[in-house]
């Protein structure tokens, strides 16, 4: 499942993902992709950090929170470094984070060692 | 990727959306507002230009992007204060985003000067702090050791640790054994125990794994396989050369590295005066908020939150599709007509019992005609946002002090008639700032508040939006445009002028009263291209000055493009439509009221005044054959004041549907526009201002349409 509020970025990783050979499913923001969680189970999750209603932290937590969303890979799709944002990313077991550019190719190579 | 140019579109759109969205904010917080979901809001819209950015690789945007959001992250911890300065140049930020975005868009990636020096205060609001420096940045280095790319057999041990939540995360201990292994893993050993059932944790880890190497390509790549895990557990990965760090992300490892470009480490002083310098004019504002307030405060209000949840319940449609949706309603509107007409005169008595029917019809076609309609709507909001702006920078560039309070901003107005309004606006306000407000010092001496106050409305009155723009300035100096005048030979020595004539010759081409050309305005053609511009649009332009007081502009516009409302008029066999808001009245002319002049034109004395006379039989090229006519319209060109048309029969007010001719034959000196009546005949509308200046090829043009 790729989340993102911007619908070019998320076209861009939704074909990324798909060039993968992978089935794709999308969502705007975290309450969307936390419905589509339960509703798709998805085998990972990539989501954006920053978007409006739920933002990918909040999603995250609540997907853990969730009997759906233990133990399903979920990458932050993110340009920032700051340390809290990971010891916090981290707390809350988010699988990892892909730094912004998005890299197609280590993106994939990613996903493949995930699942 | 083939379609990458589409995701950039998409992108350069989404960076519009929020680049404007991140404008109303600034200007919000500017104005004193300090909800924190505004600052929320602002920081989103910087955010996701910069993903946006960053994800196509335009690093320029992304570094000033990053700057940018780092003092609004600041702002948003309340670790910066958001003093006007801070305001000021986060402002100033917000348009050289917009700046960068475009050039961009251009093509023309790269920082520009104002960039530079723009980015140069964020880097000093950040200064201010003992922690501030671009620190994640700079904490990204974790190159990997050169010295290690050896390709010999090497001996690395691994020690991975799982964290709580390991599991959770969706990491499978087996599944990284496994795939360790096309890495050289040689042994398996596994540290500490399973706990006792009742003390056991499923969601925690409590073994750990050492995985023995043996390694012939370069270690790097078991480092990048760890690294992919160093999220979820504590790796330590030890080589002959001692402990290679592990960096806890996944993916690539080297972090965003031209985030750091340009940012001079320490603020260079004369920054830091020139933003403190500046406050004046956000200082100022701020005692406007009493007055903004009743205007101001509701998009703040409920916008802030309706904001995001109004973005995911709407739909973005190209605007051909709507156009097109318009184009068949309007069909539809004519189809309607006809039948309404052919019902409503026919005396068959099997068609009364459907005349009901098709007043339902009617009343519903009109109302699936207004929907669509507004469908193309738009707030005003979108041209009066890029305003204040405009204000600030000119109020800098004229050392005059101004306050723009904007109210109605949530009138709604045709998308074409939206895009052509930013244009005459920003030559009013310009004209009203240069013209009308006067400086500081002469406002304080005439008794006035040395800030002057630009009122900006937007009112809906009938079908017709009104936008009125008043300045409490020096109002228009009678005697000067007067003398002007005179001395222009736009007015005879000798003519005498009511007020408002004399008004009214500020709009006239050539004409400037201000003594010194300006770079803002002054050069004599502003008020002429506002007038010019509302009137293309089908819209009047007037104003009103009191001297010492300030002048009121006053625009009037048709909510849409799309349907007029005019006047049907017969010449010959053919029926024309006149825009209803040209027409003055209409009169019945004696035989001998019209005098024909040595030139060839005619005029008519009507009221004391002497106008010219038009007939459209002989405009047109129609056979001049019927009997004379009699009836007129006086009709007003706003560009060449009235003038009289001879037209041989008054058919009535009409509502219709403009199509444009352009598609079909090209654009036509005289005819605005077609339509199709009720009966199903094609009229032309017509544009009397252009049909006076005709030539005798277009009237040709005209004659072959027909």
């Amino acid at each position: 499942m790729a989340v993102d509020d911007s619908p070019a970025l998320l076209a861009l990783l939704v074909k990324c993902l798909k060039q993968g050979g992978h089935e794709v499913v999308s969502a705007k923001n975290g309450q969307e992709a936390l419905e589509k969680l339960q509703a798709h189970k998805p085998a990972l999750v990539v989501t954006d950090l920053n978007m409006p209603i739920m933002s990918g932290l909040d999603f995250i937590e609540a997907a853990r929170a969730a009997p759906e969303g233990q133990g399903v890979p979920i990458l932050l799709l993110t340009s920032e470094t700051a340390s809290s944002l990971h010891d916090r990313a981290r707390r809350i077991a988010a699988t990892g984070w892909i730094p912004k550019p998005l890299d197609g190719p280590r993106l994939l190579a990613l996903v493949a060692e995930l699942i | 990727m083939d379609d990458e140019e589409d995701f950039q579109a998409l992108f350069f759109i989404e960076c519009d959306e929020n680049l404007s969205d991140l404008q109303t904010r600034l200007d919000a917080l500017l104005s004193g507002d300090r909800d924190p979901e505004m600052v929320n809001a602002a920081f989103r819209a910087v955010h996701s230009v910069k993903g946006g950015a960053a994800a196509f690789g335009f690093m320029s945007l992304v570094g000033f992007a990053h700057d940018f959001e780092t003092v609004m992250d600041r702002v948003r911890s309340n670790s910066l204060d958001l003093s006007p300065e801070v305001c000021e140049v986060l402002l100033r930020a917000g348009d050289v985003m917009i700046g960068l975005v475009e050039a961009t868009r251009q093509g023309e990636e790269g920082p520009t000067e104002r960039s530079t020096k723009v980015r140069a205060q964020l880097a000093a609001l950040l200064g201010t702090e003992p922690e501030a420096a671009p620190a994640p940045a700079a904490a990204a280095p974790a190159a990997p050791e050169p010295q290690i790319h050896e390709h010999e057999a090497m001996a690395v041990t691994v020690r991975l640790a799982p964290r709580k939540g390991f599991l959770l995360a969706g990491f499978d201990p087996a599944r990284i054994i496994r795939a360790a292994r096309a890495h050289g893993l040689v042994s398996v050993a596994v540290e500490g125990t399973v706990p006792p059932i009742e003390a056991f944790d499923p969601d925690d880890c409590p073994l750990a794994w050492r995985l023995e190497f043996e390694i012939d390509g370069p270690v790097d790549e078991v480092r990048q396989f760890f690294a992919s895990y160093a999220y979820g557990a504590d790796i330590v990965m030890t080589t002959p050369e001692g402990e290679v760090e592990l960096t806890a992300q996944v993916g690539v490892l080297d972090a965003p590295a031209p985030l750091t470009d340009a940012v001079p480490a320490a603020a260079p002083p004369p920054v830091m005066v020139q933003a403190v310098e500046r406050p004046a004019a956000p200082a100022t504002v701020a005692p406007a908020e009493g007055t903004k307030k009743p205007a101001a405060a509701e998009p703040s209000g409920d916008g802030a939150k309706a904001g995001p949840q109004a973005a995911a319940r709407s739909l973005r449609v190209d605007l051909d599709r709507v156009d097109r949706l318009v184009n068949l309603v309007g069909e539809v509107l004519i189809a309607q007509a006809a039948v309404a007409q052919g019902v409503g005169e026919s005396d068959a008595t099997e068609l009364s019992a459907i005349k009901p029917l098709v007043e339902t019809l009617t009343r519903q076609t009109r109302e699936l005609q207004e929907s669509v309609m507004s469908i193309r709507a738009q707030p005003v909001r979108s041209v009066f946002g890029r305003l204040p702006r405009v204000v600030r920078d000119l109020a800098d560039a004229l050392g005059k002090e101004v306050k723009l309070v904007m109210q109605g901003e949530d009138v709604e107005v045709d998308t074409t008639v939206i895009e052509e309004l930013t244009e005459p606006l920003m030559h009013m306000i310009r004209n009203a700032m240069d013209h009308g407000v006067e400086t500081p010092q002469v406002r304080q001496a005439a008794g006035k508040p040395r800030q002057g106050t630009l009122i900006l409305s937007a009112e809906q009155r009938g079908g017709r939006v009104r936008i009125t723009l008043s300045d409490d300035g020096k109002g228009i100096d009678r005697e000067t445009v007067l003398t002007k005048a005179r001395a222009k030979g736009l007015v005879g020595p000798d003519e005498v002028l009511d007020v408002a004539a004399i008004e009214a010759l500020i709009f006239h081409p050539g004409f400037s009263t201000a003594a010194t050309v300006s770079a803002v305005s002054g050069r004599g053609v502003g008020m002429d291209v506002v007038r010019r511009k509302i009137q293309m649009l089908s819209g009047r332009c007037v104003v009103a000055g009191d001297p010492g007081k300030g002048t009121t502009f006053t625009i009037t516009l048709p909510l849409t493009l799309a349907v007029m409302d005019g006047m049907a008029i017969r010449v010959g066999d053919q029926q024309f439509i006149l825009p209803l808001a040209s027409v003055v009245e209409a009169i019945t002319v004696g035989p001998r009221d019209v005098n024909p002049l040595p030139d060839g034109t005619q005029i008519m004395k009507l009221r004391d005044e002497f106008l010219p006379v038009l007939s459209l039989r002989q405009a047109l090229s129609l056979p001049d054959d019927g009997p004379e006519s009699r009836t007129a319209i006086v009709v007003d060109t706003e560009t060449s004041g009235h003038v009289i048309i001879m037209v041989d029969d008054l058919l009535g007010q009409r509502q219709v549907v403009l199509k444009s001719l352009e598609g079909n034959v090209g654009t036509i000196e005289g005819v605005g526009g077609a339509t199709i009546l009720g009966d199903g005949k094609v009229a032309l509308v017509l544009d009397i201002a252009a049909l006076f200046h005709l030539g005798p090829k277009t009237v040709a043009d005209l004659e072959r349409m027909h």
